[in-house]
């Protein structure tokens, strides 16, 4: 495997994107992290409406489908 | 300038710093894309009275601009070989080696990604949805598929910078009524006598680059006749969110004023000889004092909005609501 050598300008260009790309992945973390938390504190987990997708395009099709299941 | 000859420059070139990587997402059409999807955020909650979590709307907002960022990113990509043509692009981080060509692609598709997640996280299934559409319209639809092949490049391509309001509406409400789709119809028609109007100026570049823009394919004249007929559709189309009760009072009044001030500034530059072998320094400071003036007629047409609907100064033009 062949060694490529960096010049000190393409080492210190190196580091300072490494940084940014930590910067970014932690800033990703904790936007990921704050959204669903916020989330979570509005949702009631005991229905059946879904963390992310709130069933908007079939409103009833949930509430239907126990409604069906206590009739039997 | 081939895909080879980009690779061979990029070897020698200089290191990319933070700096180009942020270049390669167009910031200036960021902050535009940002206050327009912004605005339209603020319209929907200040129009239906339905509120979003501060952070979540920001969340919101950072998509946007994230998948403004990528679409730009994915432009650069595809349109490295054209850039090195032109002197007004050739400084670009992909053309100036600063950045590979596929580094610039990788970071388009990851931020695509990123962005359609986090729009979905804090708003709505939708929301994130119409994000991903406006993206590949841009980063596909207009940059590989239109850009190149047709002088309506510019009119087709400019939904994709049109959606950002809708997609603010969306993300409060999950769904998209008439205003919205006024704000998009607004930027659609602004697009083309503000990119025209910069072409007037830089036809010869586009030339050079056989990219088909009106002033290359039809001439000066038809491009200067063209920007005329689309002000007169752009002026009275900006007041219309008057009559569905979007904008009250004090955008009514800027809106009127800065659009006989469009179309002004449209009939000069009809009258003018803008984009011809012949123009001079006058001609191109007149088309180039249209373009600048049409950047600030949008951001000052969707600032009015957000003061009427942000900061309560909203009052409506009474009887027409």
């Amino acid at each position: 495997m062949t060694q490529i050598q960096l010049t000190e300008e393409q080492l210190m260009a190196q580091k300072r994107r490494n940084r940014w790309l930590a910067f970014a992945l932690v800033t990703f973390v904790v936007v990921v992290g704050t959204t669903t938390a916020i989330r979570l504190q509005n949702v009631d987990l005991s229905k059946s409406e879904g963390l992310y997708f709130d069933g908007s395009m079939d409103p009833g099709a949930g509430s239907a489908a126990l409604d069906g299941a206590e009739d039997e | 300038m081939s895909q080879a000859d980009l690779s061979a420059e990029a070897t020698i070139a200089r290191p990319g710093t933070a700096r180009d990587y942020l270049e390669l997402l167009k910031p200036r059409i960021i902050m535009l894309v940002v206050f327009t999807a912004l605005a339209g955020l603020v319209c929907a909650q200040g129009v239906t009275g339905v509120t979003m979590n501060p952070v979540m709307a920001t969340v919101a907002i950072l998509s946007v601009a994230l998948g403004s960022g990528a679409a730009g990113a994915i432009n650069m990509w595809y349109d490295a070989d054209i850039d090195a043509v032109m002197s007004r692009t050739a400084t670009r981080p992909i053309p100036s080696g600063a950045v590979p060509r596929e580094e610039a692609l990788t970071l388009g598709l990851v931020m695509s990604a990123v962005s359609v997640l986090l729009m979905w996280m804090s708003s709505n299934a939708a929301a994130a949805i119409l994000l991903a559409i406006s993206i590949a319209y841009y980063g596909w639809f207009y940059t590989m598929l239109l850009k190149r092949r047709t002088p309506q490049n510019i009119v087709i391509g400019g939904a994709a910078g049109a959606f950002p309001p809708v997609i603010g509406w969306l993300a409060v409400t999950g769904t998209t009524p008439l205003d919205p789709w006024i704000l998009f119809a607004i930027i659609f028609f602004w697009t083309p006598p503000h990119f025209w109007a910069l072409s007037l100026v830089a036809h010869k570049e586009y030339e050079k680059a056989d990219v088909p823009m009106l002033p290359v394919t039809h001439g000066a004249k038809a491009t200067r006749r063209q920007i005329f007929y689309y002000s007169l559709l752009l002026a009275p189309l900006a007041l219309t969110p008057v009559l569905t009760g979007l904008g009250g009072w004090v955008y009514a009044v800027a809106a009127a004023g800065l659009g006989a001030i469009f179309v002004g500034f449209s009939i000069k530059v009809l009258r003018s000889r803008a984009g011809e072998p012949d123009a001079g320094a006058p001609e191109r400071k007149l088309a180039m004092g249209m373009f600048a003036f049409s950047i600030f007629y949008l951001f000052a047409i969707f600032a009015v909005l957000l003061v009427e609907h942000g900061l309560g100064a909203y009052v409506p033009v009474g009887g027409l609501t």
